[in-house]
């Protein structure tokens, strides 16, 4: 196991982590987008979201690509072994993008019902299936020696996943709630501060009924796991920041709750992350079936070309990034009108 | 059906839809550059910036959504493969996704909702950002699939399952990337040129979108008699490569292949010289399937041939000033704008399938690179929900495109300025 391999193990669970942190607001924005019942209010929402998600979301594709780069035969062990829910998810971000883009391309009704479906269903079914994908890399696949899936494909249907798919879908709705206080007037800022609230509430919940789940569910990475105190750091990490969420909500500060929100989605990758290192897919059926950074690591050649690439490309992203929130700063317009 | 030819038509499938688009967009991208920086001077001007930005962000949408579908397929239907080749994809994608794909995608935000929210300096930089981006996006992913012809700069490791990279560069710049990008580039060029023209020969027949109409069909016009000229000197480039480098495919072009063991048949062509049946591989060689590649390879030629004529006759009406005039002409500009389109896929179709059975050729065969794990049953399953959702929004975007035609204004009596100026 290289140094440049455990550096990509790193940068490939930094890029999920800000995806988690920047799509993770458009998903749960989208979502409360589905449920709103007022025109204008809708209307804002959108226009808050809609000039930032595509960026946002080539932050997954950063990170998945560098999965492909960088430990190939994770990359489609996750893929093709999930297959049914990756396909589902991989059709809403397609429903997603084409909602998001064409709802204010067109004055048809019918059309914008489809758009506001295409919203709804894009957001949701991505914001919980990446949930259901993390809880089972965390329990194992059931995969054998030569990297097939025995048994049922269902095998995504336990129980943990489950639990972490809801919860995954309660903390980007909760996050969304207060990226969307913070960029509405005070008005509807406190309607949002309040959904947020509830939205924190299911979470912590959901949050507190997988880990009372996770000794016995994830029983072997505990047992194996060489990072464990990384583990407790993130863990901790995660505590103060949806108390943050909590103290902020409280105090009616969105900057402050979303912040903190971040901070928790931060944390929650960085305790799978932990958990998991240095395995990249475990399974089920014996540890040696697993594919681990070594196992599936590309030579030191390629890793350090694509470092070169990644400390030449991500720089500059972060200044794009930069640029596109500065555009589009302060109050969402509510038009989000493109001509 | 079995799983792996399951598979070959849903990976085909899903990438003959995408690359429906990326050749509009990428033109139609460069376009705009100029259109939006003529739309600050002349109002007419302006009307035809917003139509050709709407019809572009549409097909964006369309086209950059398809193409996330592809690099999720690489794990989801072709596992065995995507081993193989992550050396050296892994790198080429790392330098697409991380540099010009993530530019085109923020600033694609900035420029689509930009519009009296941010300067209008950065709007016009914006648009040129995205036409930067999406064109060295498209050189790499050209360097990959060139790759996968004519594979250069690596070295095989010990078990034979994967490739190793050796050289970066030598694998970016493997023997075909080159001749292979300017092909498709060109052909870019010309589908561009006739989606403008057939836009605007209609805004022209319509009497919609005032004079600027007239200079941006001319400038279609010359972009399409351009690209055409263009397209064929690459392409016929291509065929002098691929008889050194890939000669199974241009003897099955050129039809030597089922006629191996005849005497006396000569193929045609340019790169043909090179091909006799004396010269071919030893019976050992496998071939790709004849009717398909064949029928593709002649569709695109017959097309390009098709198209030079006909646009020297559209070139004439212009020069001898009928063109506007002639209802006829103009509603063949406005008809005939999806036969480039075909061209490029019919030419996609001879250059992938021409390389069958490999999919790396000479290395790697297109039967072993299906992923463990995905059944009959599944493929079948996602094969059904792609291609529903696929009509779906070729439906919706293609409603969406005339809609927006038939919705331009048309401009009061000339001399008065034309409406539509910026909000």
């Amino acid at each position: 196991m290289s140094f440049l391999a455990i550096l990509w193990f790193c940068l490939v669970a930094f890029l999920l982590a800000v995806f988690a942190v920047l799509d993770g607001f458009d998903l749960g924005a989208g979502i409360l987008y589905g449920l709103e019942k007022d025109g204008e209010r809708k209307k804002r929402i959108l226009a808050s979201i809609s000039p930032v998600w595509s960026g946002n979301e080539v932050w997954l594709l950063a990170g998945l690509g560098s999965l492909l780069a960088a430990f190939a035969p994770a990359y489609s062990a996750l893929l093709s072994s999930l297959y049914v829910p990756v396909i589902l998810v991989l059709m809403a971000i397609l429903f997603r993008a084409f909602g998001v883009e064409l709802r204010t391309k067109t004055d048809n009704p019918a059309l914008i019902r489809l758009f506001d479906l295409l919203i709804f269903i894009g957001s949701a079914i991505p914001a919980w299936g990446i949930g259901l994908v993390a809880g089972n890399v965390l329990v194992g696949f059931p995969l054998d020696a030569g990297g097939a899936v025995q048994g049922s494909w269902l095998f995504f249907l336990n129980p943990f996943a489950l639990g972490t798919s809801l919860a995954s879908l309660a903390s980007f709705t909760l996050h969304g709630a207060t990226y969307v206080a913070l960029k509405s007037e005070a008005q509807d800022r406190a309607v949002f501060l309040g959904r947020s609230m509830k939205a924190l509430a299911a979470f912590a919940a959901l949050a507190v009924a997988c880990a009372v789940a996770s000794p016995f569910a994830l029983s072997a990475r505990f047992a194996s796991s060489p990072s464990l105190l990384g583990f407790w750091i993130f863990a901790v990490l995660g505590l103060v920041g949806y108390s943050g969420v909590f103290s902020d909500l409280r105090a009616k500060r969105a900057g402050g709750s979303f912040m903190a929100s971040a901070i928790g989605l931060l944390s929650i990758v960085g305790m799978s992350a932990s958990l998991l290192f240095p395995v990249l897919i475990p399974s089920r059926l014996g540890k040696e079936n697993g594919i681990t950074i070594l196992s599936a690591a590309a030579s030191d050649k390629s890793l350090a070309v694509m470092l070169v690439l990644a400390l030449v490309g991500v720089p500059l992203i972060v200044i794009y990034t930069i640029i596109a929130y500065r555009s589009f700063r302060g109050v969402a317009a509510g038009r989000g009108e493109a001509h | 059906m079995d799983q792996v030819l399951l598979a070959r038509i849903q990976f085909g499938m899903t990438i003959g839809f995408h690359f429906l688009f990326p050749p509009i967009t990428i033109g139609l991208a460069w376009a705009l550059v100029w259109l939006e920086s003529r739309a600050a001077k002349r109002a007419d001007a302006d009307v035809l910036s917003r139509l050709f930005g709407k019809l572009f962000a549409i097909l964006y949408i369309v086209g950059i959504g398809t193409g996330v579908v592809m690099s999720l397929q690489f794990g989801t239907n072709r596992g065995r493969f995507i081993n193989f080749v992550s050396g050296i994809f892994g790198p080429i994608l790392a330098a697409e996704i991380l540099i010009p794909f993530f530019m085109e995608s923020i600033f694609f935000g900035i420029w689509l909702f930009g519009r009296g929210r941010v300067g209008e300096g950065l709007r016009r930089a914006s648009i040129l950002i995205v036409a930067l981006g999406a064109t060295i996006s498209a050189f790499w992913i050209t360097a990959a699939v060139s790759w996968m012809q004519t594979p250069a700069g690596y070295v095989l490791s010990d078990d034979g399952k994967r490739a190793i990279l050796q050289d970066f560069w030598k694998a970016v710049f493997n023997p075909s990337t080159l001749s292979r990008f300017a092909h498709v580039m060109m052909s870019a060029a010309t589908i561009t040129g006739f989606v403008m023209s057939a836009v605007t020969a209609y805004l022209v027949l319509k009497k919609k979108g005032g004079a600027y109409a007239r200079v941006v069909l001319t400038v279609g016009i010359a972009t399409a008699i351009a690209g055409t000229a263009l397209v064929a000197g690459s392409g016929i480039n291509e065929s002098y490569r691929l008889g050194s480098q890939q000669q199974e495919k241009v003897a099955v072009f050129r039809g030597v292949a089922e006629n191996e063991k005849a005497e006396g048949i000569k193929p045609i062509g340019p790169g043909s010289d090179s091909i006799s049946a004396a010269s071919l591989p030893e019976e050992t060689a496998e071939y790709p399937p004849a009717r398909l590649t064949m029928g593709a390879y002649w569709t695109m030629v017959s097309l390009a041939i098709a198209f030079a004529v006909y646009l020297g006759i559209v070139l004439l009406a212009l020069v001898f000033k009928v063109l506007p005039k002639s209802k006829f002409l103009l509603w063949s500009l406005v008809a005939v704008f999806p036969l480039p389109i075909v061209a490029t896929e019919a030419g996609w179709i001879a250059a992938e399938v021409g390389r069958q059975p490999w999919i790396v050729y000479g290395l790697m065969k297109t039967q072993d690179a299906v992923s463990v794990s995905v059944s009959a049953g599944m493929l079948v399953f996602s094969l059904i929900l792609i291609g529903l959702v696929y009509i779906l929004f070729f439906v919706v975007s293609a409603g969406m495109v005339v809609h927006e035609l038939r919705k331009v204004p048309v401009p009061p009596e000339s001399g008065a300025p034309v409406q539509g100026g910026r909000s």
